[in-house]
């Protein structure tokens, strides 16, 4: 099937050929790639797209999907508008308020 | 294409620089357009996942001291250029710079800012609270006391401006090398020797020390001791939105900055004092905090009031290399031939990077002096002779 019709991240739009061609020009890792897609960064962050990303990563590379290195996970899980996050009832200052798993 | 090398480290070069973020790429860049060859870049993640590629991509010439100024107008000729030269899109858009205050006690010193600027050829003007409403129609400006607006600041994609580096490096026959890591720098009688990689040894004259937050840890292991901290700033983005913010607004009084991305997005970010910093790379802590989207958001709103119902879509965290009086250190140390740093860039390393790397490469291949290398060389912290800057915000 023409990969150019292939929707591989449907919150930005981006193709398996998109994808195909910006591993071919040197993106060959998922950070790389979601940078220069824009793949995984719109309303989903990636819920619908990565797992498909790494499986075709895998057959870009030849390799085992299980050794795929993901992207790093965001918060939040979900888009919250700056109201509901500015209404949240936490202090401005603790010391400990970890939402995250960043950790590269 | 982003141009990688596979394989085994060469086993000579005539310069490695660690570091494959805007510092460590420009440098080689400038020093390989310079005629330098055998260049290797070494970089332990990919290409701008250091401090570079989670920045906010701000470009301003709005300073307080002389040097700053001329530093960062140097940097927004290259950036005006760079598309170009490189060959490569970077995104550059001269949106300007609106910096805001909510306090009558800032407003002298805004007035001198801009009196030196304009002396600078820096075309900023000062603007009373209802003259911001022209340049961002739906700001709230019933608590500001004045602003100060440069229309030739801007922004960039950062990711966009190493891309295009690590392309016309490769085209130069710059070798870089990602997920390679630096262990040691090799020395002998007061000369560099190279550097051993854990993918093999790399000897070379020169060794150019990019790493950004971890170039202390890096210095160290050649007994150079940089006074650097690193602190955790974080960073967020919204969902897209049509254009409607033409500049970057930044605060003097909270440090929240925000802009609006070619995307559509809304980038911004907020300083905080009580962000924890450190000195050892295992010790650094990149998660994100829900109460940093918390200041953000509250933040964002006061000052633009549309964007409550915006949703925020992902937030981030990057490490600020902090140096004593927050302007970076350039140059090398007396005693170690061949070992420069250029790091310590406080934030701002992807305002400057471009003109620092060109100043460093011309220094390093003809061994001319330049007066603003030594002016931020190493050896003034011990010589007392530090300027502070007023405009270190966010």
């Amino acid at each position: 099937m023409n990969d150019n019709r292939i929707i591989l991240c449907r919150c930005e739009d981006v193709t398996l050929r998109d994808f195909r061609q910006a591993y071919a020009e040197g993106f060959t890792e998922l950070e790389s790639l979601k940078r220069y897609t824009g793949l995984g960064t719109g309303f989903c962050q990636g819920k619908g797209c990565l797992s498909e990303a790494v499986l075709e990563l895998a057959v870009l590379r030849d390799a085992d999907p299980a050794g795929i290195r993901l992207t790093n996970i965001r918060p939040p899980a979900e888009p919250l508008t700056f109201a509901q996050l500015a209404g949240l009832d936490i202090p401005e200052h603790p010391a400990q308020a970890d939402t995250g798993e960043d950790q590269s | 294409m982003i141009p990688l090398s596979q394989g085994p480290v060469p086993a000579t070069a005539d310069a490695v620089l660690v570091g494959g973020g805007i510092n460590g790429l420009a440098t080689a860049y400038e020093l390989a357009r310079r005629g330098l060859k055998n260049i290797v870049v070494i970089e332990q993640n990919y290409i701008g996942s250091g401090s570079t590629g989670r920045c906010g991509g701000g470009i301003r010439q709005q300073w307080t001291t002389a040097e700053n100024i001329r530093l960062a107008q140097e940097s927004v000729a290259l950036y005006e250029k760079m598309s170009a030269e490189l060959g490569y899109q970077v995104f550059f858009r001269q949106g300007g710079y609106l910096m805001i205050t909510e306090s009558e006690a800032d407003l002298p010193a805004l007035r001198e800012a801009v009196a030196l600027q304009n002396r600078c050829s820096v075309p900023t003007e000062f603007l009373q609270p209802a003259e911001c409403l022209k340049i961002v129609p739906e700001l709230d400006v019933s608590r500001l006391k004045g602003a100060t607006f440069c229309p030739r600041d801007g922004t960039a994609y950062p990711f966009a401006v190493v891309w295009g580096y690590a392309r016309a490096c490769h085209r130069l026959g710059v070798k870089i090398f990602i997920r390679t890591a630096v262990r040691d720098i090799l020395s002998d009688d007061g000369r560099v020797l190279g550097v051993e990689t854990d993918r093999g040894r790399i000897s070379a004259p020169v060794v150019v020390n990019c790493a950004g937050p971890w170039a202390r840890h890096l210095a160290a292991k050649v007994g150079v001791e940089l006074p650097n901290r690193q602190e955790r700033h974080e960073i967020m983005v919204s969902e897209s939105l049509k254009p409607f913010l033409d500049p970057m607004v930044i605060s003097i009084t909270n440090g929240i900055y925000f802009s609006q991305s070619l995307r559509g997005e809304i980038v911004g970010g907020i300083g905080d004092p009580h962000e924890p910093h450190w000195q050892d790379p295992a010790d650094f802590d990149t998660r994100s905090q829900l109460r940093f989207a918390v200041r953000f958001a509250r933040a964002l709103i006061q000052l633009y009031p549309r964007a409550a119902e915006v949703r925020l879509m992902r937030q981030w965290a990057g490490l600020y290399d902090v140096t004593p009086d927050h302007r970076p250190i350039l140059g090398g140390v007396p005693g170690l031939g061949g070992y420069y740093h250029i790091c310590g860039f406080s934030g701002h390393g992807f305002m400057l990077g471009p003109v620092t790397g060109r100043r460093m490469a011309a220094q390093i291949t003809t061994g001319h002096p330049d007066e603003i290398i030594n002016s931020l060389s190493l050896s003034r912290f011990e010589n007392g002779d530090l300027q502070t800057d007023a405009f270190v915000v966010g």
